[in-house]
């Protein structure tokens, strides 16, 4: 993003922000920038990953969104005191129209963690910003809900007024297996849990939803009605709820739309029991693109790539490790060779394989969620990358990583005494082993928003060996073992079509 | 089994290296080494030719080490994280103008990519890469990927077993197969061993790989090392709490190794009858040995199995190191007299 930062009228002085304590318009005085773009400046791109929350201060914005076939739409324009970036900021999924100051514009930004900070503690903020969403994006927001996916935004607005927010605090259930279900929930940020009882009748983990995932399609097909799983919030978390009545109200003169839905409906219910989905009438959705993107938006298909080891080819030598130490002056390994293990039964390739605990740049990363200082963020590009200075070694991002990846380095300021390390993160015999030392506090740049905070040491993960020419783990493996790739591509082969070799063979 | 080890352009090129020289020998009616029939110009010839190969067989090695040591040339090219960024977002709109279908041909985008990275100032340490797009309106895909300058060591190892063969040949063809001199006898008895325990060496590790692997049941090697060393401390720091004796006793224990499970209920029950009230403590810990023998036995086994495959540098690389020294010495010596 070109730009340049400039003083500018006070913020306060906007209706949205009015009603602020004390605390958040320091916050906001302290952390919010205005920027200048001359007209004509395209400063987000459509696709592009941002979590940004923009205020026009002057000038005029304009939104386009461009549709597969090239087919560009104005999507909505503001002025002075209007704002947009709500539905990024909260989920941090990629950009859907590109925005351009037609105008000379000063914009207020406020990043991702501020806008979360005052959503989730700002009654009235959140609830402008609710109320200006629910007339402007939640129609076009909609169509990121499988069910609803395609269908046009006119006939989704006719929705708008049904649409129930709700906010869960962490650990609270929302909805239980086996209950009647009668609404497709949307999660807008934040994440669930999704379990299952198993035949014994014990609580099974089978999954995770975050932000534009939804649940409850299976409300939609007759006689079928029920929860199939039980839902609870990992953190706070905001949904959207949308009665099946409604949906069947709204489109209800309209059997075709109907038929379309229920089909739908049919695919994603099958898909989320494990069901081979060729059993089922499903016409023209059959393994096209929209079911595709219905699974990645279901999350039955994670984004980003792995480390995955060729295990026969692998000799086990280590120059994998020692080459990663090797380009980072912490001397910390970002990658692990104990990853999970996929046998060549279990996969697409049909070899077996290791895939190495470096980080995937997830769909649905459990680090971003997890850290509540704005230290994790996705750049413009997609990937997961940590921002050193805002992180405090609090370990929530090492938690909060399914695949085990991050690691904890001693704080870089040598005068700092709290050493810490990846080993005392490791459940019951961390502390055993690696007992927790003092802390000194540490300067107010590197705090969060308004928390006292020591900084106890600093997350790492895999960067890509960023602004090297290599990633040194690929290109020192003596072997040709070691290659990235897409964990579709090792799972769903199929059902994507790619090339069966794709583990790189040196010439 | 890796067979990627043995597909290489390589592998023609020493071919042909040495079919050649045989076949000039052959043709030209000269014997191999010394002899009544020798040729001054071959044995030069092939002389030169295993010195070329021995040297691009140990660049490898250099290689190799010198990535492993952090000491590779080409981390001088590093960028800085906004350097990127700008070409990221470059090759963002590149995409997004290919999309709109301003810009049909490889060709043209891949020359508009190399436009962006050069004035990102990152064209040393990203290329572009234009692809086939899986969707149908999107023809072409283009996206960075790090420019690897040096090649993969990978390559570089293909590189080494080539040649690292081929010299064998020649080094045959050069000496004769059973050179006069005591030092050339021992130079070519040792390029014998290299050339062996080398060929010995990438049998091994196209197949070991394959062995380990299917005897790695509940833990992996890494996973069993961890684990090991985790259970060493968690066993250490246990024992800590006793006072020296019964600490000593325990050693007796030795983690677990050359002792039997009968002898080790003895010296337990020794310990408990010495602290009738630590019962649960000396239970416990005498569990946590019991773990730590196990894993310690699951690691050496699969140690040994990694072994199978990995020993033969043991003589392989001090050879080689001897070789390339008694080779200096063998050029230097006929050099100069
Ligand atoms: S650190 Fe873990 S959770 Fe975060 S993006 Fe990487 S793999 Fe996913
Ligand atoms: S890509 Fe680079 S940072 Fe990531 S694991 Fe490999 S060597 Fe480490
Ligand atoms: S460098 Fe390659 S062969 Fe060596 S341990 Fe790593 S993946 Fe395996």
């Amino acid at each position: 993003m070109d730009s340049s930062e400039v003083q500018a009228p006070s913020l306060l002085e906007l209706p949205l922000f009015s009603k602020l304590t004390k605390r958040h318009q320091a916050s906001l005085a302290k952390f919010a920038q205005h920027r200048v773009f001359p007209a004509g400046t395209d400063f987000i791109r459509q696709g592009e990953y941002t979590s940004d929350f923009f205020i026009v201060v002057s000038g005029i914005v304009t939104a386009y969104r461009t549709e597969k076939g090239g087919k560009t739409e104005i999507l909505d324009q503001f002025t002075g005191g209007e704002w947009f970036g709500e539905l990024s900021a909260l989920s941090n999924q990629p950009a859907m129209a590109r925005y351009k100051a037609d105008l000379p514009c000063v914009l207020a930004v406020l990043d991702g963690a501020l806008f979360k900070e005052l959503y989730s503690f700002a009654p009235d903020f959140k609830k402008q910003v609710d109320q200006i969403y629910r007339e402007r994006s939640l129609a076009q927001h909609l169509r990121v809900v499988p069910l609803l996916k395609g269908l046009d935004k006119g006939l989704l607005s006719t929705l708008r007024e049904a649409a129930r927010f709700e906010s869960h605090p962490k650990d609270s259930v929302i909805a239980v297996q086996g209950e009647r279900a009668s609404e497709v929930v949307l999660v807008r940020s934040g994440g669930l849990s999704k379990t299952r009882k198993n035949v014994e009748g014990a609580e099974e983990l089978v999954g995770y939803l975050m932000a534009n995932s939804s649940f409850g399609e299976w409300a939609f097909l007759d006689g079928e009605g029920d929860w199939k799983s039980t839902y609870k919030a990992l953190v706070p978390t905001e949904t959207l709820a949308l009665p099946i009545a409604s949906i069947q109200e709204a489109f209800a003169g309209q059997p075709e739309i109907i038929d379309r839905l229920r089909k739908t409906a049919r695919l994603i219910a099958a898909e989320d029991q494990g069901i081979d989905t060729s059993l089922y009438d499903v016409g023209d959705l059959q393994a096209t693109d929209e079911q595709l993107e219905i699974m990645v938006h279901s999350e039955s298909i994670k984004g980003g790539e792995a480390l995955v080891i060729d295990l026969e080819k692998c000799v086990r030598c280590n120059a994998c490790v020692e080459s990663c130490v090797a380009v980072h002056e912490d001397g910390v390994p970002r990658l692990s060779k104990k990853g999970k293990r996929v046998s060549a039964e279990g996969n697409a390739l049909g070899k077996e394989l290791s895939l190495t605990t470096s980080c995937y740049s997830c769909e649905a990363p459990g680090c971003m969620m997890s850290c509540t200082y704005g230290a994790i963020r996705r750049d413009s590009h997609g990937l997961i990358r940590f921002v050193w200075d805002n992180c405090v070694g609090c370990a929530e991002c090492v938690k909060g990583c399914p695949y085990d990846v991050i690691r904890l380095t001693a704080p870089p300021d040598p005068e700092v005494a709290a050493a810490t390390s990846w080993v005392s993160s490791l459940p019951l015999i961390g502390n055993l082993l690696a007992p927790p030392q003092e802390s000194v506090p540490v300067p107010e740049a590197d705090r969060g928003y308004h928390r006292e905070q020591v900084v106890k040491g600093k997350a790492v993960k895999c960067d890509r060996c960023e602004g090297l020419p290599f990633e040194a783990c690929v290109y020192n493996c003596p072997c040709g073992a070691i290659e990235r790739m897409s964990p579709a591509l090792i799972f769903d082969q199929s059902l994507l079509g790619m090339a069966t070799n794709h583990i790189e063979e040196p010439q | 089994m890796n067979t990627t080890l043995f597909r290489s352009r390589h592998s023609l090129i020493a071919s042909i290296i040495v079919v050649g020289l045989f076949v000039g020998a052959q043709m030209g009616g000269i014997s191999f080494g010394r002899g009544p029939y020798s040729d001054r110009t071959f044995i030069l010839l092939s002389g030169w030719t295993a010195l070329v190969m021995l040297v691009v067989v140990a660049a490898y090695v250099l290689r190799k080490y010198a990535h492993r040591g952090g000491y590779s040339p080409e981390r001088a090219f590093k960028v800085d994280h906004a350097s990127i960024e700008k070409a990221e977002n470059g090759i963002h709109r590149l995409q997004q103008r290919i999309d709109s279908g301003a810009l049909k041909t490889p060709a043209l985008i891949g020359s508009e990519a190399r436009k962006i990275l050069k004035n990102a100032g990152v064209q040393r340490v990203n290329r572009a890469l234009v692809e086939p797009g899986s969707g149908g309106e999107q023809a072409w895909t283009v996206r960075m990927v790090p420019t690897e300058p040096l090649g993969r060591v990978a390559r570089w190892m293909h590189v080494h077993v080539f040649y690292g063969t081929a010299f064998g040949a020649v080094l045959l063809m050069h000496s004769g197969f059973i050179p006069g001199s005591a030092f050339g006898q021992a130079l070519a008895g040792l390029g014998y061993i290299v050339f062996i325990t080398g060929l010995i060496g990438i049998f091994l590790w196209a197949r070991g790989p394959r062995w380990l692997t299917a005897r790695e049941h509940d833990l992996s090697i890494e996973e069993a090392s961890a684990l090991h060393a985790s259970l060493g401390r968690k066993r250490a720091e246990a024992i800590s709490v006793f006072s020296p004796q019964v600490a000593a006793r325990f050693d007796q224990l030795g983690g677990g190794l050359g002792v039997s499970a009968s002898q080790q209920q003895v010296i337990i029950d020794g310990i408990h009858d010495q602290l009738p009230d630590r019962r649960v403590d000396i239970q416990d810990l005498g569990a946590l040995i019991t773990q730590e023998m196990l894993v310690r036995r699951e690691l050496r086994a699969l140690q040994r199995v990694r072994a199978s495959f990995m020993a033969w540098r043991i003589i392989h690389i001090p050879a080689a190191l001897l070789l390339t020294g008694m080779v200096a010495v063998h050029v230097v010596s006929i050099w100069k007299f």
